[in-house]
């Protein structure tokens, strides 16, 4: 967070480019390294390009597995599943949007 | 929480039983109006594209429609339509939150927007439990509608956040500012650090992700960075070929529509699409061809036309000979 140019409002100037390690992965998603290493070796979660880097799509990914786990006890099937559908519905929500 | 009731119909100015083409029709006449860029007074003209905007994504979307319609008259009775963020992909706990800033009005956000909150479980603070480990704060997550023009240059736009918190009862607001990177695309999420919920404890607060929706344009819609635009062209013009001047996001082009030009045909422009980001590359630019014919011909016209017919010997029926 950096302070505004314009007021005195704190503005946040994200970079979607921004890619993190796996620790810092870790720490912002309150996930141990070894779990989130477990997802990607399942194909929950993957890393960008070659760097082995996460994005900000990962980042909300993890939070949405945690949560699934949390809330519905989610096994590993089931978080491939519900991931899965999740991610079509959007797709098909977007295409619904743009399309009309 | 108190909102005023949209009269979306009477926004774009058709009547409740108005067909999606109708809509359709309605909403790009009056954004073209009421455009920022061709607006004289830009302010006004930017509140007014932003309110049909909000109408055209309700009226135009089926399932929407259908829930404006049943909230009706009623729609501030008790219990009269579930505020949309107890209708989340994946509700929580009755931590209830309201978005301003976003593009869209207080009523939108209250019904019909995409928000939602993820992360605690829902018996985190249920009763016999005994006292809830520190946990990190839920992560909440709404849509925030960006014009074109702010995707093509970037933008800051003011945003409030406003939660009332289950366990306190008070209400807790936040103001801040997120830049809009050019070249965001639409379903994107922008992630906030630490401007979701409050955590438990000394544990941190969750994030806030707004979602990116392209606001409908007039002329233009967007599939990734690329940008489409419908060109409709008179039957002499496909056939004979032409050079028109055609608009784009950062001013008007010469375009050379080839001879023999088909309806549904793309004309592609590289390069003349939303920008990339940091690559400094921009993504394509599409003309999509419809050709219209007159509906009504004077007499000189008609005689061409009939001799256009009698002379020619294309038959549109006819499968082409090998």
């Amino acid at each position: 967070m950096i302070p505004s140019p314009e007021n005195d409002l704190p503005l946040y100037d994200p970079d979607q480019h921004d890619t993190y390690t796996l620790d810092i992965v870790a720490r912002i998603t309150g996930i141990s390294t070894q779990t989130i290493i477990h997802y990607q070796e399942h194909g929950l979660v993957h890393p960008v390009g070659k760097s082995g880097e996460f994005d900000d799509d990962a980042v909300h990914t993890l939070r949405r597995i945690e949560h699934l786990r949390q809330t519905c006890e989610a096994n590993l099937s089931g978080l491939r599943l519900i991931l899965g559908l999740m991610d079509e519905v959007e797709r098909l929500k977007t295409s619904l949007r743009t399309g009309r | 929480m108190p909102a005023e009731f949209k009269d979306y119909y009477q926004i774009l100015g058709v009547s409740r039983d108005a067909t999606a083409a109708d809509i359709k029709k309605a909403f790009r006449k009056l954004a073209r109006v009421h455009h920022p860029d061709v607006a004289k007074d830009k302010a006004s003209a930017e509140a007014k594209f932003k309110e049909l905007n909000e109408a055209n994504e309700v009226l135009s979307d089926p399932e929407k429609r259908r829930k404006y319609d049943q909230l009706g008259a009623n729609w501030d009775q008790p219990h009269h339509g579930q505020p949309a963020y107890q209708q989340g992909p994946m509700p929580g706990a009755s931590n209830e939150f309201n978005f301003g800033g976003t593009g869209f009005s207080d009523f939108f956000e209250q019904y019909f927007s995409g928000a939602s909150r993820y992360g605690f479980p829902e018996d985190a603070f249920a009763p016999g439990r005994g006292a809830p480990r520190e946990r990190r704060g839920s992560d909440i997550e709404g849509d925030i509608l960006v014009t074109l023009e702010e995707v093509m240059h970037g933008a800051v736009r003011p945003i409030s956040l406003q939660m009332s918190n289950a366990r306190t009862g008070k209400v807790e607001p936040q103001s801040f500012q997120v830049r809009i990177p050019p070249g965001v695309t639409d379903g994107k999420r922008i992630r906030v650090p630490g401007q979701g919920e409050p955590g438990s404890g000394k544990a941190a607060a969750g994030d806030l992700y707004l979602r990116v929706r392209h606001a409908a344009h007039p002329d233009f819609h967007t599939e990734g960075h690329d940008l489409y635009y419908d060109l409709d062209l008179a039957p002499w013009e496909a056939v004979l070929g032409a050079e028109l001047t055609v608009p784009t996001l950062d001013g008007a082009i010469k375009l050379r529509i080839p001879a023999g030009s088909e309806n549904g045909h793309q004309l592609r422009v590289r390069g003349r699409g939303l920008p990339k980001g940091k690559s400094g590359g921009r993504g394509d630019y599409h003309a999509t061809i419809t050709i219209h014919s007159p509906s009504e011909t004077n007499a000189e016209e008609r005689e061409l036309w009939e001799k256009l017919r009698s002379v020619s010997n294309f038959n549109p029926r006819k499968a082409p000979s090998a």
